[in-house]
């Protein structure tokens, strides 16, 4: 905060004496804060030494290394479990500060690490037999149960995507498009399943007053795999793209209801966005469909693309008045 | 020469400090209403996430309406592509003009994505296929940046200006002959270090206020330019693809442990400096600078085994940083691990997680019965993804 501006609200009056005093206070106490730089930094160590280790048992899997190496592995996640577990605040419902960031980190690592020795141990000693399903279950169950128990909303996140590799889909955002088959029935269907299910597990903890803050999580990833999912289904049921075009307004009309009683500009941008795709696909459709491949519809298409879009941009600006008052996510 | 209301700037500006100063908890937010009303600022800024949706629509607008132009005017005349480009570059530099002198847009993606596209367009009119030198093209795309700078305080475009002076500097120095080839890092050093120090005192002055974030942003472009003219690979291999140097894999190119000496330093230096100034910009630089440095290391010397130097590295990370923030919990010599309390965006966002999950999870279901473990089923396991 700059003190010669506040030094001139003081004098024309439009702050008290004792803010600027404050403002003054705090300017002069302030130190030099490296929080973000640490954290960035314990992040890194993080994802070096899980990522180092994960390659090591991988690279050494049939020589006599490797049982030293799984010892290790299960040593660094007991070990920063039972530091999480002697550091945690007491179990609430409701939403429990963290005792410091380095705590976050382990417990990071300690799921990471946990992780890894599960499919270490499934793959070299099978022992959940053939019940392949059961080796993703597991680290899912204990991801979610550790994401309330030491209330961490990244280890939810990873619970998230582990409960869509269970049921089959990976939803790591930059993944999502590239590793997924779009292109099959079952997919789009459980994608579908798991986005509802998401929704309505945000929702449930709003409701039920469960670990409120994890909701945005939930419904964040429920959102785009809804969205994806019902883009997916316009592109692959080509006869019925128009019921699955539907479907994706409903889905956007939620949303819509939702940011307007949330005041939330980020879904209002999601919703808009995806609606677009979708808007840009029927119109394509129509016009590639129709009989007369004359050029005017080529151009009408165009004109409709550019209209539809600056469309688009009204509708976000008009709405972005309308929230201004109460500014938020 | 700035197409934005001075007055709505400073005004929006003093609005912003009038924000920290609530956050914070130091005035109240009646004092904070009474500040805004008496220094009103009329434009249309809208929310970080708006402005990212508009600035698509608006460059997808823009980019079908070039479409539509190209359909109708190219079936009749074959050789207007160029004007095409040209005039769809002017009119939405025009349109760019309107917005912000009619609507007030400032900073809402509409002007974003009007600014970018309109100098891209200009520029690739220009540059497609006319004969000119490598000099001259950087020059004419150092004209319009810098004119894009002064008009729109654009932070982007004053980077550009930036780098494209160094590539005018760069291609005309290589002009004068052959010593030039073996003198031009020290060339590019030294004109980086001066825009450097040039930038950090302009950002001081009271008259160029509203260009303080387009000079601290030609700052950080400097420092890395600085960087990079004298990183040993990018050296080498600049040299090897522009001045047929023929080098094998395992050769030097000459005073090679000049360029050595001057990788390993830099960041060091920036990184101390950042300390004893208290300046978090060089500090960060100098710490991204390191892991670059370390990386080209690594690419010609393999010193561990990938794995090795990532579990140690990892576990040496994490015994520093738990070090610093056990030391800093109370704070020393002006140093606090404690946030600054502001409500950062990036809380707000719950971003963290998502990047969590973004870096250290690629998890795929086992395919029936070909449950391998490199098949990625860790879950966690993958370091980035490239199991």
């Amino acid at each position: 905060m700059n003190l010669h501006i506040f030094r001139k609200l003081y004098e024309d009056g439009l702050i008290s004496g004792s803010a600027f005093e404050k403002v003054k206070a705090v300017e002069e106490n302030r130190h030099f804060s490296v929080h973000w730089e640490l954290k960035a930094l314990l992040y890194l160590g993080v994802l070096l030494l899980s990522g180092g280790l994960g390659i090591l048992i991988y690279k050494n899997i049939d020589t006599i290394g490797h049982q030293a190496i799984l010892a290790f592995i299960a040593l660094v996640s007991a070990g920063c479990f039972y530091y999480c577990y002697r550091k945690k605040a007491p179990f609430s419902l409701s939403k429990v500060e963290s005792p410091d960031a380095f705590f976050d980190y382990m417990l990071l690592l300690a799921c990471l690490t946990f992780v890894s020795f599960i499919a270490y141990i499934q793959y070299e000693y099978a022992i959940f037999g053939d019940h392949l399903k059961l080796a993703t279950f597991v680290p899912m169950v204990v991801l979610f149960f550790c994401a309330y128990y030491f209330d961490h909303l990244g280890v939810l996140s990873l619970a998230i995507t582990n409960l869509a590799a269970w049921m089959g889909i990976v939803v790591t955002p930059t993944q999502i498009l590239k590793q997924n088959d779009f292109n099959s029935d079952t997919i789009i269907y459980t994608a579908l399943l798991l986005g509802a299910l998401l929704l309505a597990a945000g929702e449930i903890s709003r409701w039920k007053n469960i670990k409120q803050h994890f909701r945005f999580t939930y419904i964040n990833f429920g959102a785009h795999i809804l969205f994806i999912a019902t883009l997916a289904g316009m592109f692959h049921f080509h006869h019925w793209y128009l019921l699955w075009f539907f479907l994706l307004l409903g889905i956007a009309g939620f949303f819509y209801w939702q940011s307007l009683h949330e005041r939330s500009f980020y879904f209002l941008v999601v919703l808009t966005l995806y609606s677009y795709i979708g808007f840009a696909y029927v119109i394509g459709d129509s016009v590639v469909g129709s009989h007369f491949r004359d050029m005017t519809f080529v151009y009408l298409a165009l004109i409709l693309y550019i209209a539809s879009a600056i469309g688009m941009i009204r509708f976000l600006i008009h709405h972005n008045k309308k929230f201004k008052a109460h500014d938020r996510v | 020469m700035i197409v934005y209301n001075k007055e709505w700037l400073d005004n929006a500006a003093l609005q912003q400090e009038a924000g920290y100063a609530y956050q914070e908890e130091c005035i109240s937010a009646e004092e904070k209403a009474r500040i805004d009303e008496a220094y009103p600022s009329g434009f249309y800024t809208p929310n970080p996430f708006i402005r990212i949706g508009l600035f698509l629509l608006t460059t997808i607008v823009v980019l079908f309406s070039l479409a539509l132009c190209w359909l109708i005017f190219m079936t009749p005349m074959e050789h207007v592509w160029r004007f095409l480009i040209f005039f769809s570059g002017l009119a939405t530099y025009i349109a760019l003009e309107l917005f912000i002198r009619e609507k007030h847009h400032y900073r809402s993606g509409v002007d974003d994505g009007l600014l970018w596209m309109s100098i891209i367009l200009l520029l690739s009119a220009i540059n497609i296929e006319l004969d000119l030198p490598a000099w001259f093209r950087c020059a004419i795309i150092f004209l319009f940046a810098v004119y894009a700078t002064l008009r729109f305080a654009d932070m982007i475009m004053s980077a550009c200006a930036i780098l494209a002076l160094l590539g005018t500097l760069f291609y005309l120095y290589l002009e004068t002959g052959s010593i030039a080839r073996a003198t031009v890092p020290f060339v590019i050093m030294a004109a980086s270090l001066l825009i450097c120090q040039l930038a950090q005192r302009w950002s001081h002055i009271e008259k160029w206020r509203h260009y303080a974030n387009c000079l601290t942003t030609a700052e950080i472009t400097s420092l890395i330019t600085l960087y990079l003219a004298g990183n040993y690979f990018v050296v080498r291999e600049v040299s090897n693809e522009m001045f047929g140097l023929h080098l094998l894999p395992g050769q030097s190119i000459p005073a090679g442990w000049l360029f050595w000496a001057t990788t390993i330093l830099i960041p060091i230096l920036y990184i101390l400096l950042g300390i004893r100034k208290k300046n978090l910009l060089l500090l960060r630089i100098g710490v991204v600078l390191s892991a670059a440095s370390i990386y080209t290391i690594r690419h010609y010397y393999s010193i561990l085994s990938i794995e090795a130097a990532m579990t140690l590295s990892g576990l040496l990370l994490i015994a520093l940083a738990y070090a610093l923030i056990r030391y800093l919990h109370t704070p020393r010599y002006g140093f606090t691990y404690h946030p600054v309390n502001r409500a950062h965006l990036f809380e707000r966002l719950q971003a963290e997680s998502l990047i969590i999950t973004e870096t250290f999870a690629t998890p795929q279901t086992p395919r029936s019965s070909d449950f391998k473990f490199g098949g990625g089923s860790g879950g966690g396991g993958g370091a980035d993804g490239s199991w």
